[in-house]
């Protein structure tokens, strides 16, 4: 046991080092250089394929089923016209 | 039946929740596991390092609302607990669940697959018969989740307390 854990501790201040070794060759490569907020060339082109005419109109077709999301679940939250009516008239027994 | 049991705020969590959690699926499964298609594959075809990169931020913006989704759906679950006429229903809130993702799958196939045609389940095929099997999996999946929030209705009174309610201390 006491071997064990002597090896383990022994062993440890490698694994940092590995990693960080790691960690740059992985940064040190052109892919890795091609972010959105990179500056390299292909980060540039990102960018700029993002950030064009066309950002409005890919927004709008990324986020529009939430809106209609939020609306069917504010429709099942609150109910429909009639049953709220009914239900400020009277005292419900079940509300759905 | 309890005298005012309100079904309503834990129906809409539940839906909204299971609308994150479908999200998370198609948006971990499809775009990053599998592969076979992104936010805007079919205007901007994944084969470039550009491309892949453009991709992925709007699958990103696709994710980040995903998440607000499933934020406002444990806001409402919370919300939902606090409040002394709604039925504190395990079925319910999984069968509102299922709803919610079969509601993603119906809303985002229709609109994202079929009206806009941003990108398909398969991009490679195109407009597939994977894109009507997604489709036919959010019927599936809501009817599932009609099917098990009746069950639960059907036997569901008011079980929890409230927050006004007396506490009892354990082994009391």
């Amino acid at each position: 046991m006491v071997h064990h854990c002597h090896h383990r501790y022994r062993r440890l201040p490698g694994f940092p080092v590995f990693c960080l070794l790691l960690a740059l060759l992985a940064t040190s490569t052109p892919h890795a250089d091609a972010c959105p907020v990179c500056d390299s060339p292909t980060g540039r082109e990102v960018r700029r394929e993002i950030f064009n005419e066309e950002f409005g109109p890919n927004l709008l077709r990324t986020v529009l089923p939430f809106p209609i999301f939020l609306g069917i679940t504010a429709f099942l939250y609150v109910g429909p016209p009639s049953f709220r009516r009914r239900n400020e008239s009277t005292p419900a027994e079940d509300t759905l | 039946m309890n005298a005012r049991t309100n079904f309503r705020p834990l129906l809409s969590a539940g839906t909204l929740i299971g609308i994150g959690m479908g999200g998370f699926v198609d948006g971990i499964l499809f775009h990053q596991i599998l592969q076979i298609h992104n936010m805007l594959s079919a205007r901007l075809p994944p084969n470039t390092l550009a491309n892949v990169e453009i991709n992925m931020v709007w699958d990103g913006i696709f994710h980040a609302f995903t998440w607000v989704m499933t934020v406002l759906g444990i806001c409402l679950l919370w919300r939902a607990g606090s409040l002394p006429d709604v039925p504190w229903s395990a079925r319910i809130l999984a069968g509102s669940c299922l709803q919610g993702w079969g509601l993603f799958n119906l809303v985002e196939g229709i609109l994202n697959h079929h009206l806009l045609g941003i990108h398909h389940v398969v991009e490679r095929f195109g407009l597939s018969v994977a894109d009507g099997a997604f489709l036919g999996a959010g019927v599936l999946l809501m009817v599932m989740g009609q099917v098990i929030i009746r069950t639960g209705r059907s036997n569901t009174t008011v079980t929890h307390p409230g927050p006004n309610a007396p506490r009892i201390p354990p082994g009391a």
